[in-house]
């Protein structure tokens, strides 16, 4: 089992209810988590318009993930 | 801040002034400064304020990512770039981007890149407060939020309803040179809707095709305004025989656009121009108040079946 530290930004803090929490889980990549949390949460951002971020760098979906992660999960940016 | 190509992240006002200094540069023949703010209305809706919320340690690495490489890619000798993140009034600016180059093309189109590049890769997300209390998570140049792409979809109004006024018959229309008629109007708390056709109930019901004024919006701000203006603080909403009395939308800027409210789908037609008997009907001088700022109201065609109901 690992430990993550997860944070949600915009519209997906909005729909979880939360911008950050702890969870321990046997998933170890990062797409199975955001499918993971997607369905427990009603999450409604199909993971082609989210982007996963694993301590402060973007990765892919396939990112495998590590024990202490923090993992960030980020809707369509919108800035200016 | 001494370096040249510099990207901040700022909680507080951005200073402009002193970020326009740090520009200059004896080998610049060029500076060229965007100052992007907020402004009061966006999509047809009625912005109190912006909020940005961003991801600090990522925005701040993305950000100078965005201004090295258009910075190299242009042969830009300086690139500053400011985005707030917070709650920001109408008025402040929210992000600023200034560079300095040789000759001004290079500068024109360096901003220009750098500007679009942060609208769609910043980790910052924009939420818009409306006048009347709603919040929405907003995309970029009104692109979806949740897909970063054009929508698809028209918008909601974030709008209350005030009343719903509906009346059997005319009795303007169709009395030229006569007495006015006397169906009245009665406010009701819902009503019907048909697409193409009208309000159930109302007198423009199935009225002719593709009537454009299948219904028609009234702005409470309006109503305020003549009561105020024509000192009768007792005047019915009724008296301007408009059906829908909102609250919080422009309606001046739905003229030929699509929107929802309530669900239901429409598309605005016209002003909804006021006649001679606005001052039969309210006071002498209403008919002439109510042409200017777009005081008369939105006309529109109903596309879509549905029920509305006053805002509680």
């Amino acid at each position: 089992m690992n430990t993550y530290k997860i944070h949600y930004f915009g519209m997906l803090a909005s729909q979880r209810g939360l911008a950050d929490e702890t969870l321990t889980t046997n998933v170890i990549v990062a797409l199975d988590l955001y499918q993971q949390l997607a369905t427990q949460h009603a999450l409604k951002l199909p993971p082609q318009n989210v982007r996963a971020v694993v301590n402060d760098e973007m990765v892919s979906w396939s990112q495998s993930l590590c024990d202490g992660d923090e993992i960030a999960f980020l809707p369509p940016m919108s800035g200016g | 801040m001494t370096a040249h190509i510099q990207f901040q992240l700022s909680e507080s006002p951005i200073e402009s002034s002193s970020l326009a200094a740090e520009l200059h540069d004896s080998a610049a023949g060029a500076e060229v400064i965007f100052d992007g703010r907020v402004r009061n209305h966006n999509d047809g809706h009625l912005v109190e304020r912006l909020e940005y919320q961003a991801y600090p340690a990522l925005a701040l690495k993305v950000g100078q990512q965005i201004l090295e490489e258009e910075a190299a890619r242009y042969g830009i000798l300086r690139a500053i770039g400011v985005h707030r993140a917070g709650l920001l009034e109408i008025g402040e600016s929210a992000v600023w981007v200034g560079v300095a180059s040789a000759h001004r093309g290079a500068a024109f189109d360096a901003l220009r890149t750098i500007m679009e590049r942060l609208k769609y890769e910043l980790p910052v997300w924009k939420r818009e407060h409306y006048v009347n209390g709603n919040t929405e998570w907003v995309g970029p140049d009104n692109t979806s939020a949740a897909t970063g792409l054009p929508k698809d979809d028209n918008p909601e109004w974030h709008a209350g309803l005030v009343e719903i006024w509906i009346s059997p018959g005319n009795d303007f229309r169709g009395h030229h040179g006569g007495p006015r008629g006397e169906h009245g109007i009665e406010a009701v708390n819902k009503v019907e809707c048909i697409a193409g056709m009208g309000l159930v109930g109302d007198r423009y019901f199935a009225y002719k095709p593709d009537f454009k004024g299948q219904v028609t919006f009234f702005d409470a701000d309006a109503v305020d305004a003549v009561r105020e203006q024509f000192k009768c603080p007792e005047l019915s909403g009724g008296e301007f025989r408009r059906n829908l009395i909102v609250r919080g939308v422009d309606l001046s800027s739905w003229v030929g656009k699509r929107f929802r409210f309530q669900g239901i789908e429409f598309e605005g037609s016209e002003e909804c121009k006021p006649c001679y008997w606005m001052n039969e009907a309210v006071g002498r001088g209403v008919e002439e108040f109510l042409r200017t700022r777009f005081r008369g109201g939105l006309r529109a065609r109903i596309l879509s079946d549905g029920m509305l109901r006053v805002s509680r």
